[in-house]
């Protein structure tokens, strides 16, 4: 046991302050209980002494002299009795001398040397009325016994309450130690990078839990994100490379081949084409990353979801004309209002109508929708649908639906609708068969719980 | 032609943006931080400013801010490498008349920097544009072409308008949809262009007078035919 350590645990110091207070306290009612029967005692002693001397006084000198030859000898602790003649010389009873210094007709205290050692007596000298002195005696010994036993008793009680004082402090201090260890030994793991690592919560006390329970949140956070970010990287450098790879192969083709400046600038061309497309991808990730920004959050102001939908209705209407899809949308008579940004909200519709016209065959419908209480978008299509495995993986960040209509750029849309929900604090769902797909976005009543979506069915077309 | 004052700092942006300019017909001042950018733009007779929104000596932003607190109203284009979404609120509270987030491009640039130009030569209120044999009725809002009266759609109305503002110079599908339905995120589509093609096809049924023409990979040009 690693007494050193234990000594500077808070538990160990709690409990000894609980016992130090403790133990003062004792002793204190202790000192109190101590002085107050030493006092009790004597008082009671020197009463009886002051009962006895006026009784003696009432006696007859023969009944007297019997009384006082029948006394008991102070050295066995009795009560003697002593008769001095007026010339203060000792004529009956114990054998102690007269008192010179002894105040008559009052109690005081007589230590007597013996062959046992000092006697205590409380005592009191009265004057007979023939002149003579009668002192009447009462020992200490039994006090003296009494006093003698409680002090033994507070002593050992004290040393008890010490030793159990201390076994329950180490015992307190090994634990709140133990917590610790197991603390930091999860904390070592997690800094060596295992974020599945979580902070002990059983075997350690409420209020530690309620403290390590707040923290394993939000490693629970970072780890997401962390897993995220993995996700990310590994996705940008495969899908950069591609593009980057064909930069290259121009612009080396350029400078091996072309002898011409059209030649030249046809390569530019496909050069500066494939930059764009790289350039596009990689905003599109980096405005992912943006939406986690609260930030954003503080330029939210109130906007109208039928008059956003109407303009997106609006813009894509010639689009779904061109292939030939019914774009179907019914013109709201009331506004509808939410707290947002007005453009994330657009972009996240347009990427909604935008994948519902791609994959939608000439012929279908996509339909769009506003909801109220609470307020919420729907966007329907009778497309191909996205496969039940896939359904949960789309949204993930930036992923490409590789799905079996050969189009392309369908995750890193739904990845961007997902982010932009999670900053409206609006719930986002997708529900999808063979019959069609259908997307909902819908703001929660208390936008209060942002960057934690809680799943909510989508209704029924 | 206009004077445009380009503050960037970084040397290769700046004559990049130098020489775009200059190719296309204005003349170009540079200025490689805040405080002479400052110093110039107070003094000089610009018509538009390029500004970057990170400069040495004095942020672009507060540049911005003490160059409308001294009453100088030329347009400001801002541009910014910061990544931060709301950076573009933040340019336009602070007085910026445009925005353009690093890597641009440079076709984009020097077609909102026209834009910007054109504006403030052209800035008191018109009843109606005339461009060719286009005659466009702000007032009751109707568009003739060759005399002939056109049904739009509001949207088409309002892209129709915007290209005639224009006229002869190059506008990017951003451009277009960021003025006219008003929100603003890096759009890739190519639904401007079906809408254009709808207008297109309103004006010259028969396609033997085409009007509005398209440059590739970036936009479009409204030409006044007779």
């Amino acid at each position: 046991m690693r007494l050193l350590e234990v000594r500077r645990t808070s538990g160990f110091r709690v409990a000894c302050l609980f016992f130090a207070t403790f133990g003062t306290a004792s002793l204190a009612l202790s000192g109190f209980l101590y002085l107050d029967t030493r006092s009790y005692g004597r008082r009671a002693a020197f009463e009886w002494v002051g009962w006895e001397s006026k009784h003696l006084l009432s006696l007859a000198p023969r009944a007297l002299r019997e009384r006082i030859d029948a006394s008991e000898d102070f050295a066995e602790g009795g009560r003697p009795l002593v008769l001095f003649g007026p010339d203060h010389a000792h004529r009956a009873g114990a054998p102690i001398s007269f008192p010179e210094k002894a105040p008559v007709g009052h109690p005081f205290i007589l230590t007597q040397q013996t062959d046992q050692g000092p006697r205590t007596l409380f005592s009191e000298l009265t004057r007979l009325p023939g002149g003579e002195y009668v002192l009447v005696s009462r020992s200490a010994k039994d006090l003296e016994a009494l006093e003698k036993a409680l002090v033994e008793t507070f002593v050992w009680g004290m040393a008890a309450t010490v030793v159990i004082g201390l076994i329950g402090a180490v015992i307190f201090g090994a634990g709140s130690l133990r917590q610790n260890d197991a603390i930091t030994r999860a904390v070592e793991r997690i800094m060596r990078g295992d974020l599945s690592e979580r902070l002990p919560t059983r075997g350690v006390s409420a209020d530690l839990a309620h403290l390590t329970g707040v923290v394993n949140d939000m490693l629970g956070q970072l780890e997401r994100l962390m897993l995220e970010i993995k996700g990310v990287n590994e996705n940008i450098a495969h899908d950069l490379r591609t593009p980057l790879t064909r930069v290259v192969g121009t612009l080396e083709r350029s400078l091996r081949k072309a002898n011409s400046v059209e030649a030249f600038r046809a390569c530019n061309e496909d050069a500066l084409a494939e930059v764009k497309s790289i350039v596009v991808r990689f905003s599109a990730l980096l405005r992912i990353s943006e939406m986690e920004d609260r930030l954003r959050r503080s330029g939210f102001t109130q906007v109208d979801l039928a008059r956003l939908l109407e303009d997106a209705v609006e813009y894509y209407e010639p689009l779904a004309l061109e292939r030939e899809i019914r774009l179907r949308w019914e013109r709201p008579g009331e506004p509808c209002t939410v707290e947002g940004d007005r453009s994330l909200i657009f972009e996240a519709v347009s990427n909604l109508i935008d994948n519902a016209l791609k994959f939608t065959p000439a012929g279908g419908e996509v339909e769009v929708a506003l909801r109220r209480d609470p307020p919420g978008i729907r966007v329907t299509d009778t497309g191909c649908g996205i496969p039940a495995d896939e359904l949960g993986e789309v949204r993930e960040r930036y992923r490409r639906g590789a799905l079996k209509t050969g189009k392309s750029g369908f995750g890193i849309g739904l990845s961007l609708v997902d982010s932009i929900a999670r900053l409206h604090s609006a719930a986002f769902d997708i529900a999808s068969d063979a019959g069609g797909t259908q997307v909902t976005l819908v703001w929660r009543p208390a936008a209060k719980s942002a960057g934690h979506l809680a799943s909510i069915p989508a209704p029924t077309a | 032609m206009a004077n445009v004052l380009v503050v960037e700092d970084d040397r290769r942006v700046a004559a990049e943006i130098g020489s775009a300019l200059t190719e296309y017909g204005f003349r170009v001042d540079e200025a490689a931080n805040g405080s002479i950018g400052l110093r110039k733009a107070m003094n000089g007779d610009f018509d538009v400013i390029v500004l970057d929104r990170m400069l040495p000596e004095i942020d672009g932003l507060a540049l911005l801010t003490k160059l409308r607190a001294a009453k100088v109203s030329t347009p400001v284009l801002i541009l910014s490498a910061l990544s931060a979404v709301n950076e573009r609120v933040d340019g336009l509270r602070a007085g910026g008349d445009d925005y353009l987030a690093k890597p641009f491009e440079f076709i984009e640039l020097t077609a909102r920097v026209d834009a910007l130009a054109r504006r403030k030569m052209a800035a008191e209120a018109v009843n109606e544009l005339v461009v060719g044999d286009l005659r466009l009725d702000l007032i009751e809002r109707v568009l003739h072409c060759a005399g002939r009266e056109i049904e739009l759609l509001p949207k088409e109305f309002a892209i129709v308008e915007f290209l005639m503002q224009n006229a002869g110079v190059l506008v990017s599908r951003k451009m277009i949809f960021e003025s006219v339905w008003g929100y603003s995120f890096n759009h890739q589509s190519s639904v401007i262009d079906v809408h254009i093609g709808k207008i297109r096809k309103k004006l010259d049924p028969d396609g033997l007078n085409p009007r509005i023409h398209t440059v590739r990979n970036t936009g479009f040009i409204l030409r006044a035919t007779a």
